[in-house]
């Protein structure tokens, strides 16, 4: 089923449950006999072996109000009796093991189904030892830096597709040190942000006639410095930085020195008659395939379209200026360029920018008006950047700001169970529900939109048996260009799944055992598969109910 | 600024000079005299600025100090030496700044460091003081570790002249219960930790019912006067490892009561005894009703704050003790105690007369809550005439009144009603209206001025003007300058104790108690209206 509890949010689950012996506290007492048990064993997944004072909480996938906490026994055993029929979703914390819900997939996880005719499997419940990285930053001196941001990356299947991504962050303190805990084994990474405690840059006279600088020492000199963004292993670019392959329970230690470098002074040219006010620049740098982030630089007005930035460390950045508009001019203008800090001192942004403006209209089938709240948006494939912009109530959207060259996923929240049924666009290509901009031409684009969300349930079988866990895909056709077309789940231990608000179209339904290593939304992974899957055509407000054949992983 | 540079020889015993502790890092104080002055602009000659910086405690060199002159910069070297060579002369101020220390400032009225340079300039050293850390492990009452807990470091810093225990830094403890917390200035300081459901977030064994930690002080007491104060001297490190006691938590709910069209806009939980340590309170703001699930059991206080129709403000209090679950708790709202503020003045000079007189009038709760309200003008811009001026919102409680005029004239008198509000606090009850407070301003000032010497030599230093009748009437407190002068206008007629101390660091000027046990080295005065007098102080020595 669908997760709607994170590891380690066991502290909301407990002010779910209600007071009191809450198993025999029913929402309706004389409908269900309340006499289901649900137990099991929790073991350590690195040996084995039965872990006991484990805190398992149960809580009931329906009535919130229901809901038992309990604690293993020497043996590992736990045990709720006198449950009413129904799913739940069961969550286990234990020192020194990571937190987890019953097999825990990212927002997935298996619930226990227990009533007239099913029996409850023994649960086997395998919690994680928990990892540690932990280290020390140091700067070129050998003096332990504090109060630096330490950002932990991590490389994982999220949403079935692969990325690295910020998965937390923590500042050192007086010592250097920095600490994270709780993880699970992976590979992670390990980037640190911060500024060196002594930069100062040399000053500048403003205001004169003309810009002076200070004749320097070179002791002056030398504080004009800045820390580029440092990975472990002391890496300053991302592709340079070194992976750690965390092992369940392992203890790492990733220690970093930084370096200091000389900071970039970079000269921005813009057209002499683009507003100042509200302008901003943003220079970001990629940290990795799935996450960009911001460092901050100073800006100042040397002359008429020209500005100067200071404190840059050298890098590959795409930087982004935000600009109000000319009078008569709507909306802001954003201009996008990428750089290499380090090499460009000057970059030149008179140019018209190669980003297009977005406007369009939606049509829909059967007519009406646009409901309120009812938005468009638009989410880069590779920068993950989404734009959104609401739907005026004739059906009309424009984005506020112009869109860089790329690929982008169109996509509308389904409100009122309204969908996305076509899209074309003049100025861009369209392909399924992907919107491809190659040239800074205006973008017009028609969307149809229609009623009628479907849902698909089922249940995952194999010979005939209800399989429990497996992954369940509903894969559209063309799945490189329709994305946001996907759904998925994960079967409980009835092998029941359900895929909710489903557009209608044509799809294959894949249930894969044991499929959870799997990039799902790859279409090259799928391929092998499709042949195997079940053919489902889905109409408008369809209401499915099949049984899809489970293949091996 | 940079503590302990003396151009003279130093009058100050060694150990107690110019310390008045500042901010973390001391953000150099780039003043200079003149025009800034670049070398080989002119053919001016140029001067070296040599010296080192030292550990206060230890006296040893400290490496890598970012020591700044003027516009020059530079980081010292291994033995804690500076040298600035091409300076012009002329008067510079010195900054210095290094992680993990601290400046004396010029806090308390001691000047920044400023060095002469020219063909003699002595060598300068300059003391950093090293920071405090607290750190520990923090435990339940099975000796487990308790993780994600954040731990408060609160301090008594005086501010406005009156102590207050302020929030330093806090930080959440790490999976193994360890919390470090460095970055402290020498002082005293207390931990408290914030409340927590059942740490790990199960309840064990479930019918025995929801537990919690409350809000706690070190050594594991719920109360401040029980709390054991940790003294963290200048580069002192501190462990204090210390545990929680899992008690019964029990769920509060119930209903603030509303005015017909008026909605909530607040509701806290508090202890009655810390009103700092709030409960969270899940409210709906459209009906007033509330739910506060994991209250451990001990003494409370509900605040409630809301709008009217009309948009006036609305407060109610209610006291409950929680010993089990409480439903059906009400919390009646009424009108908020707002105070108007009439100023009168009594000007002789009619080019003052008919002017707004801005000035502000401040009540600051008694006791360590912090609490504070400013005078404002009333949003709905009612004309009251005088000043125009309300006080709204007002918790009931006892208050300390200040003010501030802003222009050529002084305070005469403050009172609401009867009471004289520069020898009384003001005491506001929950719904009943307060007299207005009614402020005279005059302008037949006195000036004084003087010279503050140490030993016969003048000295700078910090002067407080003492009314000595009006015991709440906060005193001024002004600098002499490196020769010894000060000088104040607008002084209230009226018989004066005149203190000046070489320091004023944690000084609670606004306490006439811990003033008084300085009067008899002080400088008695009578002024009267319009008078210009001068005086001769002699230094003390804190």
């Amino acid at each position: 089923m669908m997760a709607k509890l994170s590891s380690g949010r066991l502290a909301a689950l407990v002010l779910a449950m209600g007071a009191g012996m809450a198993a025999q506290q029913l929402r309706n007492p004389a409908a269900q006999e309340a006499d289901w048990t649900i137990a099991g064993t929790m073991i350590s997944a690195a040996d084995g072996q039965p872990l006991s004072r484990a805190e398992v909480s149960l809580a009931s996938t329906t009535d919130r109000a229901i809901g038992q906490g309990a604690l293993t026994g020497n043996d590992g055993r736990f045990r709720f009796p006198g449950l009413p029929p129904g799913k739940y979703v069961l969550q286990a914390q234990h020192r020194g093991f990571v937190s987890q819900i019953y097999q825990q997939h990212g927002a997935f996880s298996t619930a226990i189904a227990v009533g007239p005719g099913l029996l409850p499997p023994d649960v086997l419940f395998r919690l994680q030892p928990e990892a540690i990285i932990s280290g020390k930053v140091v700067d070129e001196a050998g003096d332990a830096v504090r109060e630096a941001r330490v950002m932990l990356l991590h490389k994982s299947l999220l949403n079935g597709q692969w990325g690295t991504r910020i998965e937390n962050s923590a500042q050192t303190d007086d010592q250097g040190f920095y600490h994270f805990g709780h993880l699970l084994p992976g590979r992670y990474f390990v980037a640190i942000q911060t500024e060196p405690w002594y930069a100062r840059p040399p000053m500048r006279w403003i205001g004169r006639t003309s810009v002076a600088k200070l004749s320097t020492t070179t002791a002056d000199r030398s504080l004009d410095v800045v820390y580029p963004i440092t990975y472990y292993q002391d890496a300053t670019e991302p592709d340079d930085a070194a992976p750690i392959d965390l092992q369940p329970g392992e203890d790492a230690t990733a220690d970093i020195n930084l370096a200091a470098v000389p900071a970039q002074h970079i000269k921005i040219h813009m057209a002499e008659d683009a507003v100042v006010q509200g302008f901003n620049a943003r220079f970001s740098q990629q940290l990795s395939d799935k996450t960009a982030i911001s460092v901050s630089a100073n800006f100042q007005k040397i002359a008429p379209g020209v500005y100067e930035s200071t404190g840059v460390p050298p890098g590959n950045y795409e930087v982004q200026m935000f600009y109000a508009p000319k009078p008569g001019q709507e909306g802001g203008v954003k201009q996008a360029k990428t750089v290499q800090v380090g090499k460009d001192e000057e970059i030149d942004l008179t140019e018209p920018s190669a980003s297009a403006s977005v406007s369009g209209t939606v049509r829909f089938v059967p007519a009406s008006k646009a409901p309120e709240h009812l938005s468009i948006m638009l989410v880069g494939a590779h920068s993950q950047e989404a734009f959104r912009t609401p739907i005026s109530p004739r059906g009309d959207f424009a984005f506020n700001h112009a869109l860089p060259p790329g690929e982008y996923q169109v996509v509308s929240r389904s409100v009122e169970g309204l969908f996305i049924a076509s899209l074309s666009a003049t100025g861009a290509a369209v392909a399924g529900r992907t919107l491809k901009i190659t040239s800074p031409d205006p973008v017009v684009l028609r969307v149809v939109m229609s009623r009628g969300v479907a849902q698909v349930k089922g249940t995952a079988v194999r010979d005939g048996k209800a399989v429990s866990g497996a992954l369940v895909v509903l894969v559209p056709t063309d799945p490189g260009n329709n994305l946001v077309l996907f759904r998925a789940d994960q079967s409980d231990s009835d092998g029941t799944f359900t895929l909710p608000v489903v557009v209608p179209g044509k799809y294959t339904v894949v249930a894969i055992d044991n499929g959870w290593g799997l990039e799902w939304q790859n279409p090259a992974v799928l391929k092998p598969y499709l042949p195997h899957g079940q053919a489902l055509e889905i109409a408008p407000e369809g209401r499915y109910n099949i049984k899809p054949e489970v293949q091996d992983f | 600024m940079a503590a302990a540079y003396c151009l003279r020889p130093c009058p100050y015993p060694a150990k107690a000079l110019f310390l008045s502790w500042a901010l973390l890092i001391a953000t150099a104080v780039l003043a200079r005299t003149g025009p800034p002055q670049i070398a080989g602009s002119s053919d001016a000659p140029t001067y070296t600025l040599r010296g080192t910086v030292v550990n206060s405690v230890t006296g040893d060199p400290i490496r890598r100090v970012l020591v700044q002159a003027g516009p020059y910069a530079q980081l010292t070297d291994a033995q804690g030496r500076f040298e600035f060579t091409s300076l012009s002369a002329g008067q510079f101020s010195i900054g210095v700044q290094k992680p993990g220390f601290f400046t004396g400032n010029g806090g308390g009225g001691n000047p920044a460091t400023i060095v002469d340079v020219g063909p003699k300039t002595p060598d300068a050293v300059i003391k950093l003081i090293p920071e405090g850390i607290i750190f520990g492990h923090l435990t339940d009452e099975n000796g487990e570790p308790m993780e994600d807990v954040f731990v408060h470091v609160r301090g008594w810093r005086v501010i406005n002249g009156r102590r207050q225990l302020q929030e330093m830094s806090g930080q959440s403890t790490d999976e193994e219960g360890n919390f470090r917390l460095f970055g402290l200035m020498p002082g005293t300081y207390y931990l408290q930790t914030g409340e927590v459901a059942d740490h790990g977030a199960m309840q064990m064994p479930f019918s025995a019912g929801r537990g919690g930690y409350p809000s706690s002080y070190f050594p594991g007491v719920r109360q401040l006067n029980a709390a054991t104060p940790i003294q963290v001297a200048p580069g002192q490190k501190v462990q204090a490892d210390f545990s929680l006691r899992r008690i019964s938590a029990f769920q509060v709910s119930g209903q603030v009561t509303l005015y017909p069209g008026g909605r909530v806009t607040m509701l806290q939980l508090m202890e009655s005894s810390d009103r700092s340590s709030t409960l969270p309170v899940d409210l709906s703001f459209g009906s007033g009703a509330f739910i506060a699930r994991v209250v451990p059991a001990g003494s409370y206080s509900l605040t409630a704050m809301g709008v009217d129709e009309a948009g006036h403000p609305l407060f109610g209090e209610k006291a409950i003790t929680v010993a089990s679950n409480l439903t059906g708790v009400v919390v009646s709202m009424a009108a908020a105690v707002s105070i108007p503020v009439v100023v009168e003045t009594e000007f002789s000079s009619s080019s003052l007369a008919g002017n707004q007189t801005p000035i502000m009038v401040q009540l600051s709760a008694i006791g360590d809550s912090g609490q504070m309200y400013v005078s404002e003008r009333p949003q709905q811009g009612r004309d009251q005439g005088d000043s125009g001026l309300v006080i709204s919102s007002v918790q009931p409680g006892r208050y300390y009144a200040a003010v501030q005029p802003q222009g050529n004239w002084y305070v005469e008198s403050i009172a609401s009603g009867s009471t004289d509000l520069f020898r009384e606090t003001l005491t506001v009850g929950s719904g009943t209206q307060v007299a207005p407070i009614r402020v005279v301003l005059r302008d037949d000032g006195a000036s004084l001025a003087g010279v503050v010497r140490f030993e016969g030599e003048p000295v700078s230093a910090s002067v407080l003007v003492i009314m000595q009748d009006e015991p709440l009437r906060v005193p001024q407190m002004l600098m002499a300058d490196r020769q010894g002068a000060f000088q104040i206008e607008n002084l209230p007629p009226g018989d004066y104790v005149l203190l000046a101390f070489d320091n004023t660091a944690e000084l609670e000027y606004a306490n006439r108690d811990v003033l008084r046990d300085y009067f008899s080295q002080g400088t008695r005065v009578t002024i009267g209206a319009k008078d210009a007098k001068r005086v001769n102080l002699d230094v003390i020595h804190r």
